[in-house]
């Protein structure tokens, strides 16, 4: 008999250790990781990386200035299962600076506004759901989106919200904010971009895609430029969301298209970048890689910089593209945005990792965190 | 391998997925419940022999424990009448055994592509753009809406129905299930314990699951409970018998109950 209930609490036991153990190790309901994000401003890059933290670092040197939040450290997963502590939620969003302020929006909903100087928060913003897109900076106001399907106008020094636009589905593009025209286009998951008016959020026209649209369109002149999950890069007159061309690629489109000199590029989940003429949407050229290009373009002196999920930085000569001027090789895939200055071409990647190039040749400057000498 | 679990079971779940909620009117709950349903009437020819091995070898339980009792210092011997009896009564003791493996991939799919096709954050949805690739028409369905009622199919239950449904329903389909017919004290014990612990396990799981997830564990459980009684009522008892078989002692109360009325009257 006292076989039987040692039996029996053994096995209770048991299952109550598995389940434990299943769920320390689940990680909840938090989403398992990010891409990082990053801007460069007044000498400083600031990244939002992988641990759902902000990192500011020097952007010469890679020296870490502060980190948000400050807590360091690992939770105490169950039976040595432990994750990284995640305090504020993960951040696929890139910060955005001004006003003495980074603005860096959380998958837990907040948008925090954090001290340039000391990593120190200043005031959260909450929205009703996750937030994917990286708050725009223009003037004294804070443009945001988030998945509760609002854009945020906010006062920049407050957090105080000036006006609100209900736009029906999932905001994952950061809005454009054009100070010229006076308006700001949204880009939304339920496939429609919308105009409204800057000082107050009014719509003034939309435009409806056949596709989910996750990435902010790109502005030249009057004509407005976005890609859609459908695989197609749209060009609508900015005035009146009229269309002018569309361009069919082979896969889903999740980048901002890139404008330089009358071409517009733009990578394509079919692995591709192409280049197509603004002005009928014609394909120039494309290259391809061997991975998925998402949003990482970057173009400067005459060069287009691509990132793909293949672990690889290529550096092409647009007059000439089908031999890369050089290669980086990254540890993980890319999937963030680049950054390019005139003194480095920064990259991250899945692992973490932050690299700072020589935009002239690919040569190393510095790797954040930096390796630990043996 | 991945390629080839990916190309033969989780896309061809995907796209069955996506066409039912452009069929069902955008309702990824409806989804997941027709899709659930089709998924084990499909792989009944599987279940059915083995839940009918089981159930055969429940009833076999008084005669099986005789033989192990009268030789049980015999072990060559135990086994030898076992097999014996197995093959007089028709039944082979492993046969539950491979229907249930061959249908465990279906399974698998089936519920990796719920999560895939759930897909609400960006690297989800990322990794579900190379399923999806090349079908136009699905692509506009993406993302799916995930809003039923309270829920959001790709988050936990926030009001925590569904873990209790998935506890509740895990419970009765074991208790359906484990034999009613008196074991050994060793193994009704362990039954006993079974009987509780796994579906507080499924339920606390289903805390922090999406609930998509726990929508099909509930429809999942609902139908092996109805093909369990369908089972049962095959030898030509009445549904009451059956209920009265998987709880005697709801039904002995029940039935003291009535006795109790008609006493009265």
């Amino acid at each position: 008999m006292v076989e039987i209930v040692k039996r029996k609490w053994g096995l209770l036991l048991t299952v109550v250790v598995a389940v434990l153990f299943m769920s320390s190790c689940s990680g909840g309901t938090q989403p398992a990781a990010s891409w990082p994000g990053m801007t460069v401003s007044e000498g400083m890059l600031y990244v939002a990386l992988t641990d759902g933290k902000v990192h500011a670092l020097d952007a010469d040197t890679g020296n870490q200035k502060w980190v948000f939040p400050a807590e360091t450290g690992k939770s105490s997963g169950f039976l040595g299962c432990s994750a990284p502590r995640v305090t504020e939620g993960p951040i696929y969003a890139a910060p955005a600076v001004g006003n003495t302020l980074v603005y860096v929006g959380s998958y837990n909903g907040n948008l925090y506004a954090i001290n340039t100087v000391a990593g120190v928060q200043q005031w959260p913003f909450t929205t009703r759901d996750r937030i994917v897109a990286a708050p725009v900076v223009a003037g004294d106001t804070v443009y945001l989106a988030s998945s509760d399907h609002y854009v945020y106008a906010l006062d920049a020094a407050t957090g105080e919200k000036r006006w609100d636009f209900q736009a029906g589905d999932w905001v994952w593009a950061s809005p454009l904010v054009d100070q010229e025209s006076k308006a700001v286009y949204v880009a939304t998951m339920g496939h429609k971009v919308y105009r409204l008016r800057l000082s107050n959020g009014t719509q003034e026209w939309e435009f409806t895609a056949q596709g989910a649209i996750a990435a902010t369109p790109a502005l030249a002149g009057d004509l407005l430029m976005f890609g859609s999950f459908d695989g197609k890069v749209y060009a609508v007159e900015a005035s009146t969301g009229a269309p002018r061309w569309a361009f069919q690629t082979g896969g889903w489109v999740w980048g901002t298209p890139v404008i330089a000199d009358g071409v517009v590029y733009i990578g394509s989940q079919d692995h591709n970048v192409y280049a197509l003429d603004i002005e009928k949407g014609m394909e120039l050229w494309h290259f391809p890689t061997s991975g998925v290009v998402r949003d990482t373009l970057a173009y400067g002196q005459g060069r287009l910089y691509v990132g793909s999920e293949d672990k690889t930085v290529y550096v092409l000569d647009p007059q000439n593209p089908d031999e890369p001027l050089w290669t980086f090789p990254t540890e993980e895939r890319i999937l963030s945005p680049l950054i390019l200055t005139e003194k480095a071409l920064y990259v991250a990647d899945m692992s973490g990792k932050i690299y700072a190039l020589d935009p002239a040749d690919g040569t190393e400057k510095w790797r954040y965190p930096q390796e630990q000498k043996k | 391998m991945g390629q080839l679990w990916n190309a033969f079971f989780i896309q061809p779940m995907i796209y069955a997925s996506l066409w039912l909620y452009q069929l069902l009117g955008h309702n990824f709950a409806l989804v997941i419940t027709v899709l659930t349903v089709i998924v084990r009437l499909l792989t009944l020819p599987l279940t059915l022999p083995a839940q009918k091995s089981a159930k055969k070898q429940q009833e076999l339980q008084p005669k099986i424990q005789e033989i192990q009792k009268k030789y049980a210092k015999d072990k060559e011997r135990q086994s030898q009448e076992l097999m014996k009896l197995y093959k007089e009564e028709g039944i082979n003791p492993m046969g539950g055994c491979l229907p249930l493996l061959i249908q465990l991939p279906i399974i698998m799919a089936f519920y990796q592509s719920i999560a895939k096709v759930l897909a609400d954050t960006p690297l989800t949805l990322l990794s579900l753009a190379d399923f999806v690739a090349g079908t136009p028409s699905l692509i506009s369905l993406i993302p799916l809406s995930s809003k039923f009622f309270w829920l959001n199919l790709a988050r936990p239950d926030q009001l925590y129905v569904l873990p209790i449904l998935v506890t509740v329903t895990s419970w009765f389909q074991q208790k359906m299930m484990t034999p009613s017919t008196p074991t050994d004290p060793q193994t009704a014990s362990m039954n006993q314990t079974m009987q509780i612990t796994m579906p507080l396990m499924f339920g606390f799981l289903t805390m922090q699951w999406p609930s998509g997830l726990a929508i099909y564990f509930v429809v999942t459980n609902i139908v092996s409970i109805i093909i369990q009684f369908i089972i049962d009522m095959q030898g030509g008892k009445s549904f009451r018998e059956v209920f009265q078989t998987v709880f005697p002692q709801v039904a002995s109360t029940t039935g003291t109950q009535a006795r109790r009325r008609k006493g009265k009257k």
